[in-house]
C-alpha cells in the first residue's frame, strides 16, 4: 500500500516535469507544501488501514510459522519439554492441507511426538463449526532421519480446512513439539530446529502459503544448553 | 584271467609297498600274464569324469570287435594303440571323426554325444591361465574334440603313462616297451584317452615337449585303472572312482585306492566299513542329484529327505531342505483336514512326514499353521490301514518325543502291536506267517518301550523270528522273493536295538551278513539299488537301502539311531508371514565394471516380535563383486556388516546393534518394504556366448530375538522361496520395457492409457532417449528413483498405443547426447518438493476440481501404480512424506513384474 502511494507521487512528479515546458516552475514554498500534503495524506491512509484491518496483519508482510525458542536447558535435564509451533496468520483462502519439514539433531535431541495446539480446521458438523486437526507424524522415522515431517490432509478437499476465521487472535499454536535431551547433549551446545519446508496448501496453488515461494515465512527455533 | 591279473596286481602292489620310496617307475615289473589292454576315455579337465570307464580287453576280444569293421586279426606284437582304441570305440558304439587312417596314423579329432554339457573345470587349469567355468569357449555341437571349450583343446593319448609322440596307429604296444617314460606292466597295457583343455597336455600333468611344462606332477593311475577294470567289488570301485576322477590326485591317494580295490574282492564276506561307507556316500550323492526337489510322497520324498538328513549329506538348514519344507508347507496347507490329518484313513501319511520334518529339525506341530501331531489323539484313526499305522505312529511320535493330548495314545499303539504278534514271534500285515518287513518295523517301533517286560519278551521273540527267516546268503524274503527292502528293514531294526547286523551271530548266515546281502543289490554304475537281484534300479529300494546304510553307519559311529532324532537341532518354522524377495534388473551390459543393484524386499514385518538381529546369506556368482550393501530407507535400529567369501561365493550379511541391542525397526505400514540393497559390479568382461545370465539367490535369512539357539521361538526363518533372480547379460545397449499399469476408465486414467517403464543398459545415466515406432513418438522421462534402486537407467512414459511390443524393440529407440527430462513421482506440480500441495493435488484431481490430468501428470501422481488416480495416491504421498515409505510405483518398476516381450 505504501509502495503504491509513493509510485503515484513519482508519476506526479514526472507529469510536473513534462508540463514545466509550458508552465512556470513551482516556487520552493509550493513544492514544500505539496510534499507535506502528500505525506499527510499517506499518514492518514496508514492510520485508517491500521484501525480498519487490525495492527497485527498490517505489520506482518507474510504469514509466518515459528518454532518457539525455549529458555536455556540443562544438559543434565532429561525431562520431556514442549516447543510451540506458532502461526502468525493465514491468507483469505481455505487451506485443506498443510505440511512442515523440520530438521533437528537426532543424536542430541529425541523427538517424542506432538500435542495439539489451538489452531483449528473448519467442521460444519461440529457445535462450534471447527475442530482440531489430526496431524500425521512418524516419531520413529523422525528420529531416524533427523527430520520431523508433519502433514495434515483434508481428503474432502476443503470441508475440513485451515482458515483465517479459526485463528485465535491471542496467539496461534498449530501444535506442540515434544522433545527430550539425549545423554550426548553437552553444555554450551546449540541445537537448531530448522524448517526445510512449510506450506499451507490451497486448492488453487496460487493461493497457497509456501516457504518455497516466500509466501509463508519460517522462523527457526533453537535450543541452547546452559551450564 | 581276472583272478590271475588280480594276483598279479597284488604282488605288484606288495612290491610297490616294499619300495615305496622309489619313484613310480618302480611299479614297472615284468610278468607273463595274458595279454590285455585297459582302455578308458575321460574328460577330467572339464570336470566331466569318464566317458568310458577303464575296461580290460584281451587280444581275442579286441580282434573280435575289430572284425566287425573288417580289421585284423592282429598278433600281440602287431597291435597298435590305435587299433586297440578302435576296438574300444566299436565296443561302446561311439561315433568318431579321425584324421589319417586306423592302420597308419589315426588321430581322434572328435567323438559324438559324450559331452555332458556342463563343466566344472579344475582350478589348476584356471590358475595356469586356462578358462574357467564361465569364460570358456563352449561347445556348439554334439562333437567333443579339438578346439572345443578352448583353442588348445583336443584328445591326447597316453600308453603306459607315456604321452605318445606319434599317432596312435603308429604306436605298437609291445614294440614300444622300453621307450623313454614308457612304463612296463608286463602284458598289461593301459591306454588313456584324455581331453586336454589347456596347455596341450600340461593340464594333464604332462610335459608336452613344446614348451608348456606340466601344471602339476601327475600321479600314475594306470595300475588303478587296471585294478578298477579287474574288480567286481562295487563299493571299492565307487571309492576308487572318486580318486580316478580327481585330475590332481596324489600318488598316495592312487596307491591307497589300488590297495582298497585289491583287498575287497567280491569273495570277501565281511564288509569293510570303509567300503560300505563308499556305497553309502555314492548312494546319497546319487539321491541328491537325481531328486533335486523332493516333495511329499513315498518316493522322491520323505524317505529321501530322511536319508540325506540322517546321513549328513546336507545340513539341516540347507537350501535343499528349506526348499523342501516350503513345498511341504504348501502341500500340507492344501491337503490337511481341519484336524491336521493328511489322509482320511492312512495315518502313515502324517507319520512319514513327521519323520522327515523331525530329521531336518522342522516343527511338525506347526507346518504353515497345521499341527500334524493333533490327529494322533484319535486312536481309532491310527490303525485304520492296519498294523502299519500304530507302528509308524510310535516311530514318528518318538523321533523328538512329540506329545499327544491323550497321554495313553502311545501305550495303545504298543498294546496294539503286541496283540498282533504272531505265534512264530513275528508280525505280518495279514495271515499267520511272519513277514520280515513288518516284523522289523514292529521292532523298530517298540525299541523305546523295551523297559516294559512284555515288550522285551516280544522283541526277543521277534528278533528270533527274524534270525530264523534269514536266508543262507544273508538276505530276507518277502512275498516269495529275496529283496533289498526286507533286508533294509532288518538292518534298521537291528541298529535301533544296538544289534550289529554285520557281525551279530543271529544275522550272519554262512558267513553272509544282512549288510553283505543288501550290498549285493547295489548297482555300482548308477549308485542305486534294485528291488530283487538283477531287477534294475528301483526308487523305493534305493531309498530304503540308503537309510538302512545310514542306520548302520550311525551304529558304527556311536550316533543316535536312525529314528532317534533328539540329536537334531530344531529349526524355527519358516515364517509364511515374512517372506523375502530378491529382484535384479532384467539386463545388464557385459563389460567389466557394470554396476547394478539387487533389491531384497520383505513382504511383511512383525513389529512386536522384538527382532534384534538379521543374518542373511546370498549366493553370488564369481563374475560379480559386491560394491556395497545398505539397508532400506525404512529400516533402522542396527549396524550393517557384510563379507563376500570369494572362494564359495557366499555373501554373509548381518544387521544388528552391537552397542545397545536395539530392536530392528521397519517404519511405515506398506509392504513389501525394501530391506536390503546389494550393489554389484561385474569384475570382468563377460563372454555372452558362454554366460548369458547370472543368478543371485538368498539361501538363508533369519531374524533372531535372542541368543537362545535351542529355543525355536528365538528365531524366525524368513521364507526365501522367491528370493532369487537372474540377470541377463547383454552386449552394448539394450532396452527392457515393462507395463507399469493401464487405466480402467474409472478414475482419470483411461483404458487406452498405459504407463511403460524402460530400463536401458549401456548408456550414460539419464541421457535423453526417444521412442518412435513410426506411429508414436515419445521422449520417455528419466526416473532417478527407479534408476538408483536398480542401478540401471530407467525411464517412464505414458502411451495410448496398443502396440506395446514395439517398446521391446531396440530399433525403435534413439539416444541423444543430451540429458533427458526427469520425473519425480509424487511431485505433481514439478517444484521438486513433495509436500501437502502434491497430496492436495491428488485429492482435488480425484474430486474433479482440476482439469483432466495429462499423461505426465498421471505418471507423477499415480504413485501407487494402480489403474486409477484417486485418494489412495494422496495417501501414498502422505505416507511417503511422513513415514519415508517408498512409492509403490518405484518398487514395481524396479522389480520388473510385467516385462514386455
Amino acid at each position: 500500500m505504501e509502495k503504491n502511494t509513493l509510485s503515484v507521487k513519482e508519476e506526479n512528479v514526472k507529469e510536473d516535469k513534462s508540463s514545466s515546458k509550458q508552465k512556470k516552475p513551482l516556487s520552493k514554498k509550493k513544492k514544500i507544501a505539496i510534499t507535506i500534503s502528500v505525506v499527510s495524506l499517506a499518514v492518514i491512509a496508514v492510520v485508517l488501514i491500521f484501525f480498519l484491518r487490525g495492527c497485527s496483519s498490517f505489520f506482518a508482510d507474510a504469514p509466518s510459522v515459528t518454532i518457539e525458542t525455549p529458555d536455556k536447558k540443562s544438559a543434565s535435564d532429561h525431562e520431556q519439554f514442549s516447543l510451540e509451533l506458532q502461526l502468525s496468520s493465514l491468507g483469505d483462502a481455505l487451506y485443506p492441507a498443510a505440511s512442515f519439514s523440520i530438521s533437528f539433531d537426532s543424536s542430541k535431541l529425541e523427538f517424542l511426538g506432538i500435542e495439539e495446539g489451538n489452531v483449528m480446521i473448519t467442521d460444519a458438523q461440529s457445535v462450534s463449526g471447527y475442530q482440531l486437526p489430526e496431524w500425521n507424524v512418524n516419531v520413529d522415522y523422525s528420529n531416524e532421519v533427523g527430520q520431523i515431517n508433519l502433514m495434515y490432509l483434508d481428503m474432502t478437499g476443503g470441508k475440513y480446512a485451515f482458515t483465517n476465521n479459526a485463528l485465535d487472535r491471542d496467539g496461534n499454536v498449530l501444535l506442540h513439539l515434544l522433545f527430550r535431551l539425549r545423554g550426548s547433549a553437552r553444555s554450551g551446545d546449540i541445537y537448531e530446529l530448522s524448517f526445510d519446508d512449510a506450506i499451507f496448501a490451497a486448492a488453487d496453488e496460487a493461493n497457497s502459503l509456501a516457504s518455497s515461494k516466500d509466501t509463508l515465512k519460517t522462523n527457526n527455533g533453537r535450543i541452547v544448553i546452559g551450564e | 584271467m581276472k583272478l590271475k591279473t588280480s594276483r598279479f596286481i597284488a604282488v605288484l602292489l606288495a612290491a610297490v609297498m616294499l619300495v615305496a620310496a622309489l619313484p613310480i617307475s618302480a611299479l614297472a615289473v615284468n610278468h607273463s600274464d595274458e595279454f590285455n589292454v585297459v582302455i578308458s576315455m575321460e574328460g577330467l579337465t572339464l570336470g566331466q569324469g569318464f566317458y568310458v570307464k577303464p575296461k580290460s580287453y584281451t587280444l581275442e576280444e579286441i580282434n573280435t570287435l575289430l572284425a566287425k569293421e573288417n580289421y585284423g586279426p592282429y598278433a600281440e606284437d602287431e597291435l597298435t594303440a590305435g587299433m586297440a582304441t578302435l576296438a574300444m570305440l566299436i565296443d561302446n558304439g561311439l561315433e568318431y571323426h579321425i584324421t589319417g587312417s586306423w592302420e597308419s596314423d589315426a588321430y581322434i579329432s572328435e567323438i559324438a554325444d559324450i559331452d555332458k554339457g556342463s563343466v566344472d573345470i579344475p582350478s589348476v587349469i584356471t590358475q595356469n591361465g586356462g578358462p574357467g567355468n564361465n569364460d570358456h569357449d563352449g561347445n556348439s555341437d554334439k562333437w567333443l574334440g579339438e578346439f572345443d571349450y578352448s583353442f588348445m583343446s583336443g584328445w591326447m593319448i597316453t600308453v603306459n603313462d607315456l604321452m605318445i609322440p606319434v599317432g596312435s596307429s603308429q604306436f605298437g604296444l609291445e614294440d614300444n616297451n622300453g621307450s623313454s617314460g614308457y612304463q612296463d606292466y608286463g602284458n598289461t597295457y593301459v591306454i588313456r584317452w584324455q581331453f586336454t583343455l589347456w596347455g596341450y597336455g600340461a593340464d594333464l600333468g604332462h610335459n608336452n615337449g613344446w614348451g608348456s611344462a606340466a601344471y602339476y606332477e601327475h600321479a600314475n593311475k594306470d595300475m588303478l585303472y587296471a585294478a578298477y577294470a579287474d574288480s567286481n567289488n562295487a563299493a571299492a570301485k565307487a571309492s576308487a572312482l572318486k580318486v580316478m576322477e580327481n585330475l590332481t590326485a596324489t600318488q598316495n591317494e592312487v596307491d591307497a585306492a589300488i590297495e582298497l580295490l585289491n583287498n575287497t574282492s567280491s569273495e570277501n564276506t565281511g564288509r569293510e566299513a570303509q567300503s560300505v561307507k563308499a556305497v553309502l556316500n555314492a548312494t546319497l550323492a546319487q539321491l541328491a542329484a537325481s531328486i533335486p526337489a523332493p516333495v511329499f510322497g513315498t518316493t522322491a520324498g520323505e524317505w529321501t529327505v530322511l536319508s540325506l538328513a540322517r546321513g549328513g549329506y546336507y545340513d539341516t538348514d540347507s537350501a535343499y531342505f528349506n526348499d523342501y519344507y516350503s513345498r511341504i508347507v504348501e502341500t500340507v496347507q492344501s491337503t490337511a483336514d481341519s484336524n491336521g490329518a493328511l489322509h482320511r484313513v492312512k495315518s502313515t501319511e502324517n507319520s512319514r512326514l513327521i519323520l522327515a520334518l523331525a530329521s531336518i529339525g522342522k516343527d511338525p506341530t506347526n507346518v504353515g499353521g497345521v499341527n500334524l501331531v493333533t490327529p494322533f489323539d484319535d486312536f481309532s484313526w491310527i490303525p485304520k490301514q492296519g498294523i502299519n499305522g500304530p507302528i509308524f505312529a510310535l516311530i514318528a511320535l518318538d523321533t523328538q518325543n512329540y506329545q499327544t493330548t491323550d497321554s495313553t495314545i502311545r501305550q495303545q499303539c504298543v498294546d496294539y502291536i503286541l496283540n498282533k504278534q504272531l505265534a512264530d514271534g513275528g508280525w505280518a500285515l495279514s495271515g499267520t506267517a511272519a513277514d520280515p518287513d513288518i516284523t522289523a518295523m514292529a521292532l523298530q517301533a517298540l525299541v523305546n518301550y523295551r523297559g516294559q517286560a512284555t515288550v522285551a519278551e516280544a522283541a526277543e521273540k521277534g528278533f528270533g523270528c527274524l534270525s530264523a527267516m534269514q536266508k543262507d546268503n544273508g538276505g530276507f524274503a518277502s512275498w516269495g522273493s529275496i529283496n533289498s527292502e526286507s533286508i533294509a528293514q532288518v538292518i534298521v531294526a537291528c541298529t535301533a536295538w544296538g544289534i550289529k547286523p554285520d557281525t551279530d551271530s543271529r544275522f550272519v548266515k554262512n558267513g553272509h551278513s544282512a549288510v553283505d546281502a543288501l550290498l549285493e543289490f547295489y548297482i555300482e554304475e548308477d549308485a542305486v539299488f534294485c528291488h530283487t537281484m538283477n531287477g534294475g534300479s528301483n526308487a523305493m529300494a534305493t531309498d530304503q537301502a540308503a537309510y538302512a546304510l545310514v542306520a548302520y553307519d550311525r551304529l558304527l559311529n556311536n550316533k543316535n539311531s536312525l529314528y532317534d532324532m533328539t540329536d537334531v537341532t530344531k529349526q524355527a518354522s519358516a515364517s509364511k508371514d515374512i517372506a523375502a524377495t530378491l529382484s535384479l534388473p532384467e539386463k545388464i551390459e557385459n563389460i567389466d565394471g557394470t554396476s547394478f543393484n539387487a533389491i531384497i524386499d520383505l513382504t511383511a514385518w512383525d513389529a512386536k516380535a522384538g527382532y534384534k538381529l538379521m543374518d542373511c546369506i546370498v549366493s553370488v556368482p564369481s563374475e560379480l563383486s559386491v560394491t556395497d550393501v545398505t539397508v532400506g530407507g525404512r529400516v533402522s535400529g542396527g549396524q550393517l556388516s557384510y563379507h563376500l567369501e570369494e572362494s564359495t561365493g557366499k555373501l554373509r550379511i548381518v544387521y544388528f546393534d552391537p552397542q545397545n541391542g536395539n530392536d530392528i525397526v521397519i517404519s511405515g505400514s506398506s509392504y513389501p518394504a525394501e530391506f536390503l540393497v546389494i550393489g554389484f559390479e561385474l569384475n570382468k568382461d563377460i563372454n555372452i556366448a558362454i554366460t548369458d545370465r547370472l543368478s543371485v539367490a538368498v539361501t538363508g535369512m533369519t531374524l533372531k530375538k535372542n541368543s537362545q539357539s535351542d529355543n525355536a521361538d528365538s528365531m524366525t526363518i524368513v521364507d526365501i522361496t522367491n528370493a532369487s533372480d537372474n540377470v541377463k547379460i547383454v552386449k552394448g545397449i539394450s532396452y527392457t520395457a515393462m507395463v507399469l499399469y493401464t487405466g480402467d476408465d474409472v478414475d482419470l486414467i483411461s483404458s487406452n492409457q498405459t504407463a511403460i517403464a524402460i530400463a536401458v543398459t549401456g548408456v550414460n545415466d539419464g541421457v535423453k532417449i526417444k521412442f518412435n515406432d513410426g506411429t508414436n513418438s515419445i521422449f520417455p522421462r528419466y526416473s532417478a528413483s527407479i534408476s538408483a534402486k536398480t542401478g540401471v537407467s530407467t525411464y517412464v512414459c505414458m502411451t495410448t498405443s496398443s502396440n506395446l511390443s514395439a517398446f521391446a524393440k531396440a530399433s525403435n529407440y534413439t539416444i541423444y547426447d543430451r540429458t533427458a527430462d526427469s520425473i519425480t513421482f509424487g511431485d505433481s506440480n514439478g517444484d521438486d518438493i513433495i509436500n501437502a500441495q502434491d497430496a492436495l493435488a491428488s485429492v482435488n484431481m480425484w474430486l474433479r476440481k482440476a482439469d483432466a490430468p495429462s499423461g505426465d501428470e498421471i505418471l507423477s501422481m499415480n504413485v501407487n501404480s494402480d489403474t486409477r488416480l484417486n485418494t489412495f495416491d494422496a495417501l501414498g504421498i502422505v505416507e511417503y512424506f511422513v513415514n519415508g515409505d517408498e512409492f509403490a510405483v518405484v518398487d514395481k518398476a524396479a522389480t520388473l513384474r510385467n516385462v514386455i516381450d
